[in-house]
């Protein structure tokens, strides 16, 4: 090291750094440092902002743009909604139905391992189809479901979350569940039916279904 | 007294909450990507996604390390600091776009999207490190030596 600061001081000019390779470095006793760092430090502050300074501080905004960006990233993406705690959802844990609550309730922050069975829906709605709403009403916790109209699957398994999923289903036929993957705690999903504007909720095991029948009156 | 009011502050941020956020970064890129990405790639199930709530906690808390002048000195005491700070967080942000194309790809258990949603986070790690690459090699993060003891 000695013979560094030799050297850099053979090619200083009264002890003023000369050159672009200089780094500007000023030898001192028994450290060396860099002036316009050294000029705003915790032990003077006051003095000239340094290049880091300015660095940091425009980092900070940086910063603050990515974290922004970040809750607004996850808050768009977050489909988990807060647990319904109304007499009306008392009531549908209960009856595990409801005729009150609307499409995409969130009755529960855990899955409680119910596994429902098969249901006859008679209603007297004169549309040819329906919309058909499917959503996990406890935790998004990674169930899959598969949904087969009168034997024909309406697409790949996919997730259950909070949010519900939109299908459109004929008033008549049969309508299966069927649970793809239990992300833990059982499969536990909703289904709603504008129809009759009731909400089913339902369980089912990995690999199990349940059958919807609907029945015109 | 004033300067000690200021390094009692920075001491306080620092063990209180700045190194926190560090380790806790270091754990959450770890997590993000053995446990999300590797994890959602083995078992081909989507998992819920933390890379942008664990983004939001740490740019909040380096941004106000930054703009408060006390909590500032943690940066000039310890000069690794802020690169490290900053390179954590331009880690945590690619992996949690990677870990977010991985979940929405895999909500739905379907081969061809299973593949169009790996190669499409492959090219997002790409392109986001080449990015990272050019932004560091016009602004290095290595600034200076700030106090070299012989």
């Amino acid at each position: 090291m000695n013979e560094i600061r030799e050297e850099e001081r053979g090619q200083q000019v009264n002890g003023v750094p000369q050159g672009a390779n200089s780094n500007q470095f000023m030898p001192l006793e028994d450290r060396e440092y860099i002036p316009e760092i050294g000029q705003e430090t915790y032990e003077n502050p006051t003095a000239g902002i340094s290049p880091f300074t300015k660095r940091i501080k425009k980092g900070a905004w940086i910063l603050l743009g990515v974290a922004i960006a970040g809750i607004i990233a996850y808050g768009t993406m977050s489909t988990s909604k807060s647990v319904d705690t109304s007499d009306d959802a008392a009531t549908a844990i209960e009856s595990h139905m409801s005729t009150s609550l609307a499409a995409g309730t969130k009755l529960m922050s855990s899955d409680d391992n119910y596994v429902g069975g098969d249901l006859t829906i008679t209603h007297n709605s004169n549309a040819d189809e329906t919309t058909l709403y499917v959503w996990d009403y406890a935790a998004e916790d990674g169930d899959y479901v598969e949904v087969i109209v009168n034997g024909t699957s309406l697409g790949e398994p996919f997730m259950i979350k909070n949010k519900p999923v939109t299908f459109t289903v004929p008033t008549v036929g049969e309508i299966q569940v069927i649970g793809t993957r239990d992300g833990g705690g059982g499969i536990t999903y909703a289904v709603y039916y504008d129809m009759n504007h009731t909400t089913y909720f339902n369980g089912v095991d990995e690999g199990g279904n349940n059958t919807y029948t609907l029945i015109r009156e | 007294m004033k300067n000690a009011i200021s390094n009692i502050l920075a001491i306080l941020w620092f063990f209180g909450v700045l190194i926190w956020t560090v380790l806790f970064l270091f754990i959450g890129n770890i997590m993000i990507f053995f446990m999300d990405i590797v994890g959602m790639l083995k078992t081909g199930f989507t998992t819920s996604t933390i890379g942008f709530a664990f983004l939001f906690i740490a740019g909040f808390v380096f941004a106000i390390t930054g703009w408060v002048p006390a909590f500032r000195r943690c940066y000039y005491k310890l000069p690794w600091l802020y690169p490290l700070s900053m390179m954590l967080t331009m880690h945590l942000g690619i992996l949690a776009i990677a870990e977010s194309i991985l979940a929405k790809g895999f909500e739905v258990i379907s081969t061809p999207r299973h593949v169009a949603a790996i190669i499409v986070m492959i090219i997002q790690v790409i392109v986001c490190r080449v990015i990272m690459c050019i932004y560091l090699k016009k602004n290095p993060m290595v600034l200076h030596k700030y106090d070299r003891v012989e």
